[in-house]
């Protein structure tokens, strides 16, 4: 039986609304596929697990919840990088996105260093990007934002987001993934509502993932939220 | 312009009560036509004004501090639950002023919205504030736990004598001790015993930042159990029975007793005070359960992470007969991702525009649902055809509001839902 170990980082902290529901859908998946599973939350102030995760989960926050992780998470900037070289993978969802970008400019035009981990920079307007959205066409989830994303370049972003309100998105590119760091903006339960997007990770994870047969049930609900919130957004 | 406001005020308010239900609309009228309603009002008040606020229990603990006034021989002026913003305040008022905008109260004790309360402290400044706590709430609104602290903040600069606040909340604890130099500032506290009465204790937000708040202590809850609560207020004891069981109620109890006391003072008679909150009913949907057709129906409200696992926490045994029902008053339900289910083993309907959201979040925790039926209407004749007298309805505010509407109930004035 394959082994899968996932490290939440700082869960007491980052824990805005509703992100543990990510390492739930993981879980759930690899556990009907067959997969052990292991969760090992990591508290700021606590010392690193001593073995290299699979995954490492980075979940949202408040302004401050958000600062203050990203303080701790400079002292594991080494060691993270390192992880990924060796094979980890990364989900970060909400201002985790923030936590494994370039960085972070404050309104008070400080900068925020971040992990690093992918092409983007972000920058709070202070202008709040509020509700259901669809990705893509594929993905939906909630956003709660006020954060501006720049990028190196656009083919590594997850896709384009559908809002309600068209006139405060125009070509807004949300996420990124390259097969090894996975992020989006949106917050919340993002696998659960997507749980194709799990298998994706689980798939990069174990090259012989397949996805099992008992999945069908929350594949099912899931797609009809999914479906709700498509035709509430008018996609 | 006042009596003119009254007139056109008192008319809308009747004819819509005929048309069924309260609003917001006579007291939105009333100030469009004196933008003073409010301070020719509320402003004459003898023995003052008085505001409570914060995320949660703010309609139970105004209930709680009102009963207690009243107990002691004042006439209190109150808004009824949901009345909290500007308007919906102005629409209960309308019921008991006269033409000329007289009130015959004492003094005042309103529950105000977070960020609505500034608007109203501008007008009518409160002598006391009472906060009772800050949690994750409506992040669709207000973002972040972090913008709710900056609203209170507000609320208290405009407070002009005192101000009492959780002190077993970081945050509120924090504002009452920010404003210490310039108001008198008390605390209200839980001891740890009460704590871990409660699987998940208070369900605080999070303060980041580190000092030493501590405040002069009014009122400590001791202990909680069930319905029953015992408390210390200043050198007494007290032992008060719950509208509803729950540590959230018996924190509700301990803060309506230490704001009563900042009031009063020596002159708080405790044996009609405790009286008064043990023949206290339920404020809507906070722990109501509703009679009907031999049926119990019990409400457990989810309007937000706190206030559902709170009231979860607060269940003896699982419910046998479970209705969720969730429309887009919760526009993004990702918190119930959070919340700690182990109370909950099964539903057996789920309705409203979120059915699938709350159907996944229990498949993925492992438990089984009964029938989906995203038409609240077919699922309330479904679940009450369901075999049992004994049953849970887990709503959110608004599908609360309908339901008790629905069966019967009397709708309440100046809502804001």
């Amino acid at each position: 039986m394959a082994n899968l170990t996932i490290l939440h980082l700082y869960p007491s902290t980052l824990h805005l609304n509703g992100e543990a529901g990510n390492v739930l859908a993981l879980k759930h998946r690899a556990e009907l596929a067959g997969i052990k599973v292991t969760v090992k939350s990591l508290e700021i102030g606590e010392e690193l697990p001593k073995v290299r995760p699979h995954l490492v989960f980075i979940g949202s926050g408040t302004l401050q919840a958000t600062l203050t992780a990203a303080k701790q998470l400079v002292k594991l900037d080494r060691l993270i990088h390192r992880w990924v070289a060796q094979g980890t993978k990364v989900l970060a969802v909400g201002t985790g996105f923030d936590l494994v970008s370039q960085g972070l400019l404050l309104a008070d035009g400080n900068n925020v260093a971040g992990l690093g981990l992918t092409n983007t920079t972000h920058r709070i307007t202070g202008d709040h990007l509020v509700g259901e959205v669809v990705i893509s066409g594929e993905f939906a989830g909630f956003i709660n934002s006020d954060r501006e994303i720049s990028r190196v370049d656009d083919s590594l972003a997850l896709g384009l987001v559908k809002h309600s309100d068209d006139s405060k998105l125009v070509d807004y590119l949300d996420g990124y993934a390259d097969g090894k760091i996975w992020a989006t903006n949106v917050q919340g339960p993002f696998l659960p509502m997507n749980p194709r997007f799990a298998d994706e990770i689980l798939g990069a994870i174990f090259p012989k993932y397949l996805k099992a047969g008992e999945a069908r049930l929350v594949d099912s609900l899931a797609s009809k939220a999914r479906k709700a919130i498509s035709i509430r957004v008018g996609n | 312009m006042i009596p003119l406001a009254v007139l056109v005020g008192k008319a809308l308010r009747f004819a819509l009560k005929l048309r069924g239900g309260g609003s917001a609309i006579p007291g939105g009228v009333a100030l469009l036509i004196e933008p003073k309603f409010l301070q020719k009002t509320l402003g004459r008040m003898a023995k003052g004004i008085y505001f409570v606020s914060g995320s949660n229990g703010k309609s139970t603990t105004t209930a709680m501090l009102v009963a207690i006034l009243r107990s002691q021989g004042l006439k209190v002026l109150t808004n009824p639950a949901g009345g909290n913003i500007p308007q919906g305040l102005a629409s209960a008022l309308l019921a008991d002023v006269d033409l000329f905008g007289r009130l015959s109260h004492d003094l005042a004790v309103l529950e105000v919205d977070e960020a609505y309360g500034k608007l109203i402290a501008k007008k009518v400044p409160p002598n006391g504030l009472l906060l009772t706590n800050l949690q994750f709430d409506q992040l669709n609104r207000f973002h972040s736990p972090e913008e709710v602290f900056v609203y209170l903040n507000d609320l208290a600069k405009l407070t002009t004598d005192f101000i009492v606040v959780n002190g077993s909340d970081a945050n509120t604890e924090r504002l009452g001790a920010d404003h210490r130099k310039r108001l008198k500032a008390k605390g209200v506290y839980v001891s740890s015993a009460a704590l871990r009465s409660a699987a998940h204790g208070i369900l605080a937000a999070p303060n980041f930042e580190t000092q030493d708040d501590q405040l002069p202590k009014v009122a400590i809850l001791k202990s909680a159990k069930g319905l029953r609560a015992k408390l210390a207020v200043g050198s007494k004891q007290v032992e008060v029975t719950l509208p509803a069981p729950g540590l959230h109620y018996a924190v509700d109890a301990a803060l309506a007793f230490g704001m009563a006391n900042e009031i009063l003072g020596s002159k708080l008679d405790f044996q009609s005070a405790t009286k008064a909150i043990s023949e206290l009913q339920p404020v809507y949907g906070r722990g109501e359960v509703i009679d009907y057709q031999g049926q119990e129906i019990q409400v457990i409200m989810m309007k937000n992470l706190p206030s559902l696992q709170a009231n979860l926490d607060a269940l003896e045994h699982s419910p046998k007969k479970v209705w969720i029902s969730v429309d887009e008053g919760t526009p993004d339900p990702s918190w119930i991702y959070d919340i700690d289910l182990k109370m909950l083993s099964h539903a057996d309907v789920i309705s409203g525009t979120k059915t699938y959201q709350w159907a996944s979040r229990l498949a993925y925790e492992g438990k089984p649902h009964g029938k989906l039926i995203e038409d609240e209407n077919q699922a309330l004749s479904y679940f009450l055809s369901l075999p049992g007298k004994q049953k849970t309805a887990i709503v959110n505010y608004e599908q609360m509001m309908w339901l008790r509407k629905k069966l019967g109930l009397l709708d309440l004035d100046g809502s804001n839902g």
